[in-house]
Parts: C-alpha cells; sequence; structure tokens
C-alpha cells in the first residue's frame, strides 16, 4: 500500500447521464485511492477541459479519464481519436465506459488505443467493482511509472 | 395415401401403371395358358408377347407394389427385381453368345410356331435389354448409394418403349424389330413403358422426378417444355409421312416442312419459357434484396434497441439497488419488498435485453460454415457444462459424429443448449443423455436424447418460439431463449429442428444439417 500517492489523482468524467455521473461519484467516495473527480457533459467540453481553454483555464491536467462512448455534440470515439493525436494528451490513460456490450465497439475502441474498456453494469455491486477494477488499473498504471 | 402433393400422386400413377403391367402380364400368360391369340399378339399376325415377357411385367409390377408392404414383403419385392433382372440378363446373354439356356419355353411352348424362326419363344433382344434395365432399377430404387442409378437404369425402358411405339405407329418394323424374327410386340411397348414410367415415378422424393414436379423454376419449366418435346415431334412427323404418303409432297419437302416447323415451335417455346422465368427471376431478386434489407434493418434495430433499453434500465437498477443499500430497514418491511420485486424486474429485462441481441447476433455475427469435427463441438459442449453434469450426477454418452459444414461455435451452442435443457429438465432419475447421429440422404441427423421430464406433444412447436416458457420462472429459470436461438442456428445452416416427446418419458431433440457444404 506505500505506492498510494498522497496527492489526490485527479479523474475527468466525461459523461451526459447524471445518473451515471452520480453512481461513479458514490462508489469514488469509498474509493481507496484519494481522488478529485472532474466532469464533462460532452465531448467538446471535455477536450477545451483537456486543452484549459476558456473556463477550464486554471483546471488540473487530468491522471485518468473515464470517458462514455455516447456523447453529445462529439460523441467518445471522436474524443478518443483525438486526445490520442494530441502529443500533450495522448499519455493520459483512458477508460472506456458504455453500456453496450457490441462487440463492435470494443473492436473500434482498441483500434483507437484506449487503454481498457469496461462495460456499465446494471447491478450496482457490480458496478462497485468495476470503480474498484479501474482503481486497480490506476494503480498499475502508478507502479509502471514510478517504480 | 395424399393425393393432394405431387410427390402423392406421383405415388399414384407408380402404383396404377405397375397395376397396369402386372395384369397386362397376367392376362397375356393366361392367354399363352388357353391359347388365346387377341391377348397374345392383340392383333392377329403381329409379334406374340412372349411367355417370360408377361412373367417379367407380372414380377415388374408386383416388386413396386409391395414396396410400401412390410419388411418381408419388401424382401418378396427385391425378389422379383432381381429375377426380372436375371432373366433379362439370361436372354441377352443367349443372344449375344448364341446359346439355348432353355429359359424361353419353360413356361409355355408356341403351339403355332412362326416357320423357320429358331427359339418362337424367345423375346427379343430390345425386351430383355430393357427388363436387365428394369430388374437393375428396382434393385437401385431404394438405395441410398446409387440415387441416379435407377432412374438411368429404367430411362433405358422409356427409350425402348418409345422406339418401338414410334416404328408401330409410323409402319416402321426396323424400329421394333432388330432382327428377323425378334421384334417388340406391341402390348410388350406399352407395358415397358408402364412399367418404367412406375419405376421413375415409385420415388419422386428424389434425382429427376422430384425436379420435375418441384416447385421450383426448373420443374415449372420442364412441365411446360416436355410435353411438347413428346407430342410434337411425334405429331409432326406422323403429319409428314401421311401427307407424303398420299402424294401431297416429297421425302425433301416433307422433311424441310418437319424442320421448319419444329424450329419455330419450339424456338417460341423456349422464348416464353425464357421470358417467364426472367420475369420470375427478377421477382425473386427484388424479393430477396427486399429481405436483406429488412434483415439488416432489424439487426440494426436490435443492436440500437438493445444499447438504447439499457441505458435508462441501468438507472432503474443501480438506483435502486443504492436505495435497498443506504435504507434497507430504515423505512420498513414493505420497502424492502418493494425495492427486492423493482431490482428483479431491472435484473429480468437486462436477461431479456441481452437475449434478443444474442438471437439477432445469430445471422450478423455467424460465421460461414466450414468442416466443423462435431465430435470437437460436443466435447467443448460438454466442458462448458461441465458442472451441472457434475452436479446433476448425469451420464453423457455419444456415437461417433460426423465432420459437417457448420460454424464451429454455433454448433457448439446448439449441443450447450440442448444438452443444457436435458440436465435442466431432469426428472428424478439420473439423467442419461445420448448424442447421436445417422446419415440420411443428403443430410445428417443429430439426436440428442434424454430421459427427463418430456414435452405434452402441444407444446412441440411452442418451445422453439423466443422467450416462449412452459414452466414458471420459480421451477426453472431461464428467459426461454434457448431453443430459439439452437433452432436460428440450425435454420441458418439449412437444416430442421424438431423435437420428440412424451410426458415422462424423456424428450428426444432432432436436428439435420447438410451433408456437404453448398458446391460454389
Amino acid at each position: 500500500m506505500t505506492t498510494i500517492p498522497a496527492v489526490p489523482i485527479e479523474i475527468l468524467l466525461v459523461e451526459d447521464n447524471p445518473g451515471d455521473v452520480r453512481l461513479t461519484r458514490e462508489a469514488l467516495k469509498d474509493a481507496k485511492v484519494r481522488n478529485t473527480l472532474h466532469v464533462a457533459m460532452d465531448g467538446v467540453e471535455a477536450l477545451a477541459f483537456l486543452r484549459k481553454q476558456g473556463k477550464y483555464a486554471a483546471v488540473p491536467r487530468p491522471d485518468l479519464i473515464l470517458l462514455d462512448l455516447n456523447l453529445p455534440k462529439k460523441n467518445g470515439r471522436e474524443v478518443l481519436e483525438e486526445i490520442k493525436q494530441d502529443d500533450a494528451l495522448s499519455h493520459i490513460p483512458i477508460v472506456i465506459l458504455t453500456t453496450s456490450q457490441a462487440e463492435l465497439d470494443i473492436v473500434e475502441s482498441y483500434r483507437l488505443h484506449a487503454n481498457a474498456y469496461v462495460t456499465k453494469p446494471v447491478d450496482l455491486e457490480q458496478f462497485l467493482k468495476v470503480v474498484g477494477s479501474i482503481e486497480e488499473f490506476w494503480l498499475e498504471i502508478v507502479k509502471l511509472s514510478h517504480p | 395415401m395424399n393425393y393432394t402433393t405431387p410427390e402423392g400422386r406421383c405415388h399414384a400413377v407408380s402404383r396404377a401403371l405397375a397395376g397396369s403391367a402386372t395384369v397386362l402380364g397376367g392376362l397375356v400368360l393366361a392367354g399363352w395358358a388357353f391359347d388365346v391369340p387377341m391377348l397374345k399378339a392383340v392383333i392377329p399376325g403381329l409379334a406374340t408377347m412372349k411367355p417370360n415377357t408377361a412373367f417379367c411385367f407380372v414380377l415388374g409390377g408386383v416388386a413396386l407394389g409391395v414396396r410400401s408392404g412390410p419388411q418381408a414383403w419388401r424382401r418378396v419385392g427385391q425378389l422379383c427385381g432381381a429375377l426380372v433382372l436375371v432373366i433379362g440378363l439370361a436372354t441377352l446373354a443367349e443372344y449375344v453368345l448364341h446359346l439355348d439356356l432353355g429359359l424361353d419355353a419353360l413356361l409355355f411352348r408356341d403351339p403355332h410356331p412362326t416357320p423357320g424362326a429358331p427359339y418362337p419363344e424367345r423375346m427379343s433382344e430390345m425386351t430383355a435389354l430393357s427388363f436387365a434395365s428394369a430388374g437393375g432399377a428396382l434393385l437401385f430404387l431404394d438405395s441410398r448409394r446409387a440415387p441416379v442409378a435407377a432412374e438411368i437404369l429404367a430411362l433405358v425402358g422409356v427409350l425402348v418403349a418409345l422406339i418401338a411405339l414410334v416404328g408401330y405407329a409410323y409402319g416402321a418394323r426396323a424400329l421394333y424389330a432388330v432382327a428377323p424374327f425378334s421384334s417388340v410386340a406391341l402390348h410388350t411397348a406399352l407395358g415397358l413403358a408402364a412399367l418404367s414410367l412406375a419405376i421413375l415415378c415409385a420415388r419422386p422424393d428424389r434425382g429427376m422426378v422430384a425436379v420435375l414436379i418441384g416447385d421450383a423454376a426448373g420443374g415449372a419449366m420442364a412441365r411446360r417444355l416436355l410435353p411438347l418435346a413428346v407430342a410434337l415431334p411425334l405429331a409432326l412427323g406422323w403429319l409428314e409421312l401421311e401427307g407424303e404418303r398420299i402424294g401431297l409432297y416429297g421425302t425433301s419437302f416433307g422433311t424441310g416442312a418437319y424442320a421448319v416447323s419444329n424450329i419455330v415451335i419450339f424456338s417460341a417455346a423456349t422464348l416464353w419459357c425464357a421470358i417467364s422465368l426472367s420475369r420470375s427471376d427478377a421477382e425473386r431478386l427484388r424479393a430477396e434484396r427486399e429481405l436483406k434489407r429488412s434483415n439488416e434493418e432489424l439487426e440494426r434495430f436490435a443492436y440500437v434497441a438493445s444499447h438504447d433499453l439499457q441505458e435508462p434500465l441501468r438507472m432503474v437498477g443501480n438506483y435502486v439497488q443504492l436505495l435497498g443499500k443506504r435504507y434497507k430497514g430504515k423505512l420498513d418491511a414493505d420497502a424492502d419488498d418493494f425495492i427486492g420485486f423493482a431490482l428483479d424486474g431491472a435484473l429480468r429485462m437486462q436477461r431479456l435485453i441481452e437475449d434478443l441481441l444474442a438471437y439477432a447476433r445469430v445471422s450478423s455475427r455467424g460465421a460461414e460454415p466450414a468442416p466443423t469435427d462435431a465430435n470437437a463441438a460436443l466435447a467443448h459442449a460438454l466442458a462448458s457444462l461441465k458442472l451441472a453434469t457434475d452436479e446433476a450426477n448425469a451420464v453423457v454418452t455419444h456415437d461417433p459424429l460426423p465432420v459437417v459444414p457448420a460454424d464451429p461455435s454455433q454448433l457448439e451452442h446448439v449441443f450447450l443448449n440442448l444438452i443444457g435443457n436435458a440436465l435442466k429438465f431432469r426428472s428424478s432419475e439420473r439423467p442419461v443423455i445420448h448424442v447421436t447421429a445417422a446419415p440420411r440422404d443428403s443430410e445428417w441427423l443429430f439426436s440428442v436424447s434424454d430421459n427427463g421430464i418430456g414435452i405434452e406433444a402441444q407444446h412441440f412447436d411452442r418451445i422453439f418460439v423466443i422467450f416462449q416458457r412452459l414452466h414458471g420462472r420459480e421451477a426453472y429459470p431461464g428467459t426461454g431463449i434457448g431453443l430459439a436461438i439452437a433452432k436460428r442456428i440450425i435454420e441458418r445452416h439449412r437444416g430442421q429442428i424438431w423435437v420428440e416427446a412424451r410426458p415422462g418419458q424423456g424428450s428426444t431433440f432432432f436436428f439435420t444439417l447438410p451433408a456437404t457444404g453448398r458446391s460454389s
């Protein structure tokens, strides 16, 4: 447990469904890792946040992005593509969150170099587990980058 | 017997023709026994039907007549067929090797032999050839290995009969008499036609006849052109001959007119068929495109529906659960119950949506059928079911299974589903499940049988319908998707699936798969 960083990790959740935002917030409340959750409601907002444009001039750069695939204005795939093409952002680990289990989405996301892919479950316990696994995923990333 | 289907009518025609051949043979045999010239030669002075010929007609007719009878009768039928073959071959041997096996006068001696005829009771070469073929056809009729042999052999008889009958109609002796003293009698030719056509019609379920009576475009075209192909040259030829005979024109004019009228009428008929064929073909193509479009739309719909339905459903499920987690025991017992029901509903609906998506994916995500070892597919399915099998203390056995053209994971899914059902719907006895496969014409018939609770006959079709269930969810869990998916998979492989079962006596699920892939 010595690898847990003292500074809270900054998480950007790109999600348009307030229900999911709240659930993620609830789940992260009990998380082992101290964290700050930022929320962008659509793809355009997410990119503005990441590029610190306009009202986001003072926000920190997130350590982890949780990205929903179905978003208004600019969908998750487009956002993912833009992040991965941006040298300043491409190193940020991205976890794709989505309702759809269709293989098409999975294939396409992997082709676009998402770091992980998670299907949002109906069952709350599973949802909590998923958030838990995202945490573990994060710890792995930290271990890898700070040996 | 069912006369409303083309197959039923074909069987009826076969029996009627076989019966007439038998009666004809019987009458002629009586003619020989009681020396009635009319029965032996129809018109006195024409060739007689020989005793062995008449006997062969009786045998051939009987062989066809007893085919649908019990096993012992069918043996008799096979024996009759073999006897026809032997008589035909022996007579041919007599001709070719200049022998006298003493067969010809075995039944009767000719009381008025034609002067100079060496063997007055011997059937003609052509007749002998026809019987050798007909005998062979009778033996091959129900053979699985040589389905075409019977048809080809029977056609020899049709051809001989046609040649002889045309010879009689046109007064061309050379057509029915190959050598002096050896000619096909008029009623022999008729009998041969009857017997050979009876053999052809006896198996309307396969080969040429199946195509001919079938619904496909090929059958429709053949039914239009064949009668014309038979009747037109006969009629035109007869007209040409008669015109020439009464001195209207000479041979060259007559033959020319015959050729021209044949060309004109056949070309017109062929064009007519081509026009109607291409019209129905165009309609079929349009329908196919329409079907493809609507299938794609359905898949898209299922995908979109499953995704968009799951989103709000997750909200219901997650928040009801969060409610339960935070407020359990803080509200009252009713509240806890209500939360439980709401959650159960949400979870069940999610399963339904997932199953619907799986059902839609059978065709959209299925792989092209490739040679697949059914033993391996079954082994994989059994490995996945190991826990359930052990838990039920079940015995699952199987015979060696074939290699069939299939999508391996879908075939595995079918086994998984059928054996899973056999385990799930078990009786109080220890489950015994057996998987077999047997060749059947051009396909394999698989079966999965169990000693479970069985199914009432009235539900045999219903169980294959999506989300149809026969039992309460308490008794047997599940959405009712399994057999619907199995059916969709089997039908995608151009097979069929059905069940035979009795309540309390176990069920056997059958499915067929083509033995070989589409040759394209």
